[in-house]
């Protein structure tokens, strides 16, 4: 399972939503697209980069930081 | 397709030498006094699933042998439990020997079995029901993390710390680079240290002001400036200078001194992780360790050990736990390797200046330094290449050999220092007294020109590393936020469920009675990294964020831990899959466990529940509830009458069920069957009675007699109306309808100790059972009965 990359599913009983794995990992993907979006040093290439990464299974430091590198790299000026 | 479960067998099982467990893919209650076998059939859904007993391992469980536990004491076969599934005709049968459960045929069993958590999150017993409630927070929040299957997300949250610390370190060497560059410009005479390019300029403007430049404001104007003072320079000594003031500012580069701490500092840590792999087993294997729990935490449903190939005897919670402990033992020799780690970094990275720096002397100033000094760094150089190549050798092979700083790095230092010292010597000489200030000026600007594009990268480099930093900063305190809020979000979730299954079992108009719990929460505490999840309640609205263990009764804490329990597995487990609750409602009160019933039976229809009680109250009332709520085609009732070592637990005589007719209608065993028939014929008369508004005679007691309906004339209206609906069947309905009325007291003679009943064979009960059984389902298929048949 990725982060944010499940579908939510209710039973068929009427009960509430049991998949709560799949619940937690969408509440974690919205919140941390609303944070990065309220950051002014996250560009919104940069956002949505790094919220894709979170789809990724393979998420690693190297991953992160080059998604934000990637961004810098094309803005860097002295 | 849903599966569901047909069929139990059980085979020289604990109690249970040969005993099959009908559900007919239904929920089933079984009622039976203590000691009757019950848990028994709890204890068989557990080692299909588990391969083992839980209580038979771990704490408390002394010098059980686990595998004898399991065997029936009279029996020596293997012993098994196998499910027969529905609607898939097909059963998988585990035996004790079996390291895991034999893959099914059919895919939709496999899936069947696959979806089903640990035992011990679908099976619970009355000695568990309070550990959800005193366990520790770090063993709760472990419980439900796993529940979460939170890895990814734990991996990601490492990810992005890893990510942070990366970053730092980036920046880190970025403010070294710059100051390393800007370290040139100091002047202890001026008491002036600059921090950026724009100082260096100023500072600049400032030195060439005296010497007639007035303007030095931009980057562009230095080269004119240096040329305005370049023409009131002696001609004669200038070009001397200017390759001395070069070769002393690359002089004035020291070799790094760090180099002699960083040694030591790895080899006190070789020290003390030799010492501490020759002490310790575990330290050698500490790699293996660390492996095993990751392969644990990535496959919770294994049941042999990956390596030996070895059945898990304590179950796989047990060994994952102890795995657990013994990688958290090794912690400090993780700590140690990593400091290692980072210490043959900082050493490589030195070096590595170092050689950087001898290299750019080399091409650049070899001219003007003595012959023989050259040749000696030249070969230094090679010898310090050759040094890294064994540093890099040690990080790489993980080898906790001595590391020692050869000759050479001192002999490097030393030449350095006699050759920086012999230009400056010569560089002052050649100065006349009248020309320092302007010959010093002039350095400075040369030193500001080389260096520019240096310290303009590295200032460069040192801001984007210090946004990228911020940056990172916002993504980790992100995700990190984000992941706390979530978890707390399910958290909060789950209390509520919890706390509105507590009120559904204890809310009640009287005024003398309310719930003891009146709020419920489950906090992540602020260590819930390394995993706290804080159980709290409000005691009668009074106590605010209490134990609950400080304020409940004890049936109340019962009830509170069947509650945690019930809404995990609502919340957790999949539809269709098990319920087994074995005789956990004896500390519930008895008002209150009918509640416990309509629980069930509302929040729990799409699960197959297996329910054993000793309480009879509750199991009448379960059947109740189920009769009049009309779901009498979704379970089974079933009592345990006795149990026997060699025969293992029997139904009860009075059993009214088909199944128990049907298995006894054998020449050793028809005889007994008087009780049942007649709970059946009557069941089934009472119900067409009903559907037909026959008139009976009125009996202020309730109780009717098969013998009532027949005097009421209930064979000649079932008669007449079954011709009516399929005339062409009159032939056979009349058979049906003389076996069943027409045995005369075939009832009475097996149900008492009476001559006649000898005289009643087994051919003569067949025919009677038969009869019965095809007027029921003619009864059934034109509606003349009403309700179904237990």
């Amino acid at each position: 399972m990725t982060i944010g990359g499940e579908e939510q599913t209710n039973s068929d009983q009427g009960v509430e939503p049991t998949d709560l794995k799949s619940e937690l990992r969408c509440i974690l993907a919205e919140d941390f697209k609303k944070r990065l979006t309220e950051s002014e040093l996250i560009s919104e290439e940069q956002c949505k980069r790094l919220c894709n990464l979170l789809t990724d299974e393979s998420i690693s430091a190297p991953e992160i930081v080059k998604t934000l590198t990637g961004d810098e790299e094309s803005t860097a000026d002295d | 397709m849903i599966e569901r479960i047909r069929e139990i067998r059980f085979s020289s099982f604990r109690g249970l030498p040969d005993y099959t467990c009908n559900l007919d893919g239904k929920n089933i209650s079984i009622f039976g006094g203590t000691g009757k076998g019950k848990s028994a059939i709890a204890d068989g859904i557990e080692f299909f699933f588990s391969g083992s007993l839980r209580r038979f391992h771990g704490e408390g469980s002394g010098n059980i042998d686990a595998d004898r536990a399991i065997r029936h004491v009279l029996k020596e076969e293997q012993p098994s439990v196998e499910l027969a599934f529905i609607p898939t005709n097909e059963s998988v049968r585990r035996r004790l020997s079996d390291y895991s459960i034999p893959t099914a045929t059919h895919s939709s069993i496999q899936e069947y079995i696959n979806q089903h958590p640990p035992a011990g999150a679908f099976v619970l017993r009355r000695s568990q029901l309070l550990e959800f409630i005193q366990d520790q927070d770090a063993k709760r929040y472990q419980k439900y993390i796993r529940l979460l299957g939170l890895d990814d997300i734990d991996a990601a949250q490492k990810s992005f710390v890893e990510a942070e610390e990366r970053i730092e370190v980036q920046r880190f060497k970025c403010h070294q680079r710059l100051s390393n560059a800007l370290w040139l410009f100091i002047d202890p005479d001026m008491d002036w240290i600059p921090t950026n390019l724009s100082a260096v300029l100023a500072k600049c403007a400032e030195v060439a002001r005296p010497f007639g430049v007035d303007i030095l404001t931009e980057w562009q104007q230095l080269d004119s400036a240096i040329s305005v003072l370049d023409a009131k320079r002696s001609k004669k000594t200038k070009q001397r200078i200017d390759a001395l003031n070069l070769a002393i500012d690359h002089l004035g580069v020291e070799v790094p001194s760090e180099i002699e701490s960083i040694v030591a500092a790895v080899n006190q840590l070789h020290g003390q992780l030799s010492k501490m792999q020759a002490e310790s087993e575990e330290a050698v294997r500490g790699g293996l360790i660390e492996e095993g729990l990751k392969y644990f935490q990535e496959h919770p449903d294994i049941t042999e050990c990956p390596l030996c190939e070895q059945k898990l005897e304590e179950g796989y919670q047990a060994v994952f736990e102890r795995l657990a402990e013994r990688n958290r033992a090794l912690g400090g020799l993780r700590a140690l390797e990593t400091q290692r780690s980072q210490n043959l970094d900082a050493l490589i990275t030195a070096l590595q200046r170092l050689l950087d720096q001898l290299a750019k002397e080399q091409e650049q100033d070899h001219g003007i330094y003595p012959e023989r000094d050259a040749q000696v760094l030249v070969k230094h150089h090679e010898a310090l290449q050759e040094w890294m190549k064994l540093v890099k050798s040690v990080e790489e092979q993980k080898s906790y050999k001595g590391v020692t700083v050869p000759p050479v790095v001192e002999a490097v230092r030393s030449i350095r220092s006699t050759i920086h010292d012999s230009f400056v010597k010569e560089r002052d000489a050649l100065i006349q007294p009248d020309a320092v200030a302007l010959e010093k000026a002039v350095g400075f600007l040369q030193r500001a020109k080389e260096k520019e594009p240096e310290i303009r990268a590295a200032q460069s480099a040192r801001d984007d590393s210090l946004k990228l930093w911020h940056a990172m900063r916002d993504v980790q305190e992100a995700f990190s936020r984000a992941r706390e809020s979530a978890v707390q979000a399910v958290f909060d979730k789950i209390a509520e469920k919890v706390l509105s299954y507590y009120h559904r079992l204890h809310d009640s108009d009287d005024a003398n009675e309310s719930s003891e719990c009146t709020d419920l929460s489950l906090t992540s505490t602020s260590r819930a990294a390394a995993g706290g999840l804080k159980l709290a309640i409000e005691f009668l609205g009074k106590v605010d964020s209490c134990d609950p263990c400080a304020f409940l009764s004890e049936g109340h804490l019962d009830s509170l831990g069947l509650c945690l329990y019930l809404a995990t597995v609502r919340m957790f487990n999949n539809s269709g899959s098990l319920l087994v609750l074995d005789d956990v409602l004896t500390s519930i009160d008895r008002e209150h466990r009918h509640r416990v019933a309509e629980l069930l039976l509302e929040d729990f229809s799409d699960f197959q529940l297996v329910v054993t009680t000793h309480d009879e109250y509750w199991f009448n009332s379960l059947q109740e509830m189920v009769l009049v709520r009309g779901e009498q085609d979704k379970w089974r009732f079933k009592r345990i009458a006795r149990w026997t070592l060699e025969k293992g637990p029997e139904s009860a005589a009075y059993e009214g069920t088909w199944d128990w007719i049907e298995s006894n209608l054998v020449e050793d065993a028809y005889r007994e069957l008087g009780g049942s028939l007649r709970l059946v014929l009557e069941d089934f008369l009472k119900r067409v009675a009903d559907k037909m508004e026959l008139k009976v005679e009125y009996h202020i007691n309730g109780k009717y007699t098969a013998g009532d309906f027949q005097f009421a004339g209930i064979h000649d209206k079932l008669r007449e109306r079954l011709i009516e609906k399929t005339p062409n069947e009159e032939a056979a309905i009349k058979i049906d309808i003389s076996r069943v009325f027409g045995t005369g007291d075939l009832i009475n003679f097996l149900s008492h100790d009476n001559p006649g009943r000898l005289e009643v064979t087994l051919t003569k009960t067949k025919d009677f059972v038969n009869g019965l059984k095809s007027l029921e389902q003619r009864c059934k298929t034109h509606k003349l009965v009403k309700g179904i048949s237990l």
